[in-house]
């Protein structure tokens, strides 16, 4: 199994300037990670007319510090235009834009999200962009994520049938607290029946007690789901307290890592 | 589960636990009390001949990713209990000076996470000495959501004391 850090972690100490994107990307590197995941709207200046040279430096920094982007993180928005929602060509346009940026920064998956009308919109997007993922050598993450059932995108993925796309479960589908109004509390049992499709995890995390435990996420029994089927994928600490309190970052990604470290190995 | 009930299940989710989805505003409005107004200052504005032709207040966005600057389709801007017309007021982003009043349909310049912008108030609609050395500034963000049509955000309002500068 592989460890990630998402740079959204850092989300407080970024937004209000204390640290650089490459602040944390170093200090992600000093605590011992396989990856680095990074998010199209926070990390990137000029997004979303990013330019390409910004991406190869950006993977030129991380490969140099011995480190892989294990995913870059977008988002699809439905209402870009005050007047009308995007037309899904539209829309498969901008993901396709995407999967190249992705291909630049050297990601081995991406996770657009994207809320689209329909399942069936959803399911067509993601069909048409299933070559470019093939050229691109770059797998499709679907999050799923509370407050959505964890079995949500099932048939979606069933539908679109490619190895190239695959399942993202968020932790918050099984913490007992969390962002308010955006936790599960299911039972870890439906971890189980996800496993099929899963290709990448996020470690969601929005506390930690004086153990270094996150007390309303039960680490310990979905990482031992995962050994349980050989899972070789990316556990990504993703820490998201910083929208609810002022956090020394750095401490908090340490903490997060050692805690995913302790049931991994 | 269909959309219609996934959407459902975000109304319901708003309704029956109206505790947490007021939790949820408290906590952004409290991210948005820490960062918005990063220097707390009214910066005056110049031209070429040294006129000053306006005035500028710093501002980040609180939103957790980069947005259009459509997405904030109404901001209101209260100096010393004064609230000033869209007709005053413009956005800088990137330098870029768009006017409040056709922000709302701006979908091609963003707003960064993290990046320093500015509210831009027009000279003409601030007398002399109306700026104190201390000024009581509101400032109410609209926030058009962009992700999903079914996602309802609370204008927040953040109250400052500012310097003019």
């Amino acid at each position: 199994m592989k460890i990630g850090v998402s740079i959204y972690s850092y989300g407080g100490d970024l937004h209000c300037r204390k640290m650089t994107v490459h602040d944390c990307i170093k200090h992600a590197a000093s605590v011992g990670c396989d990856g680095v995941e990074l998010i199209s709207d926070q990390h990137f200046p000029d997004w979303p007319h990013t330019s390409p040279v910004v991406f190869k430096e950006m993977r030129k920094f991380i490969e140099g510090l011995g480190l892989k982007v294990s995913c870059f993180s977008t988002y699809l928005l439905y209402a870009l235009r005050y007047n009308r929602p995007q037309t899904r060509a539209e829309v498969v346009q901008e993901a396709l834009k995407q999967i190249t940026m992705a291909n630049l920064l050297g990601a081995e998956f991406i996770r657009p999200i994207h809320l689209a009308d329909t399942k069936q919109d959803l399911i067509s997007i993601m069909k048409e962009c299933v070559p470019a993922l093939q050229d691109n050598n770059i797998k499709w993450v679907q999050e799923v994520h509370s407050p959505f059932p964890p079995d949500y995108f099932n048939e979606v993925l069933d539908a679109v049938n490619s190895p190239l796309v695959r399942l993202l479960p968020d932790f918050s589908l099984w913490q007992t607290q969390g962002m308010p109004s955006e936790y599960s509390s299911m039972d870890v049992s439906t971890f189980e029946q996800l496993m099929p499709y899963v290709a990448y995890c996020h470690g969601k995390a929005h506390v930690f007690n004086e153990k270094g435990e996150e007390p309303n996420t039960p680490y310990q029994k979905l990482i031992q789901i995962l050994k349980d089927h050989k899972y070789a994928g990316y556990v990504t600490a993703e820490y998201e307290g910083w929208m609810m309190r002022e956090a020394d970052s750095k401490q908090i990604v340490k903490t997060h890592t050692d805690l995913i470290k302790k049931y991994v190995n | 589960m269909t959309e219609r009930e996934i959407q459902e299940l975000y109304r319901v989710n708003k309704e029956e636990k109206e505790e947490e989805s007021n939790a949820l505003t408290q906590m952004v409005q409290d991210f948005a009390n820490r960062d918005t107004f990063p220097t707390c200052l009214i910066e005056k504005v110049r031209d070429e001949e040294d006129k000053i032709i306006g005035y500028t207040i710093d501002f980040i966005s609180f939103f957790y990713t980069a947005q259009p600057v459509s997405a904030f389709p109404n901001i209101i801007v209260r100096v010393n209990n004064r609230e000033f017309k869209p007709d005053a007021l413009a956005l800088i982003v990137d330098g870029q000076m768009i006017p409040m009043k056709t922000a709302k349909t701006i979908h091609s310049i963003w707003v960064g996470f993290g990046q320093i912008n500015q509210i831009f108030i027009d000279a003409r609609a601030i007398e002399e000495g109306f700026l104190k050395e201390e000024n009581k500034v509101s400032v109410t963000f609209e926030l058009r959501m962009t992700m999903a049509k079914f996602m309802p955000f609370p204008p927040l309002t953040v109250k400052k004391i500012m310097k003019a500068g």
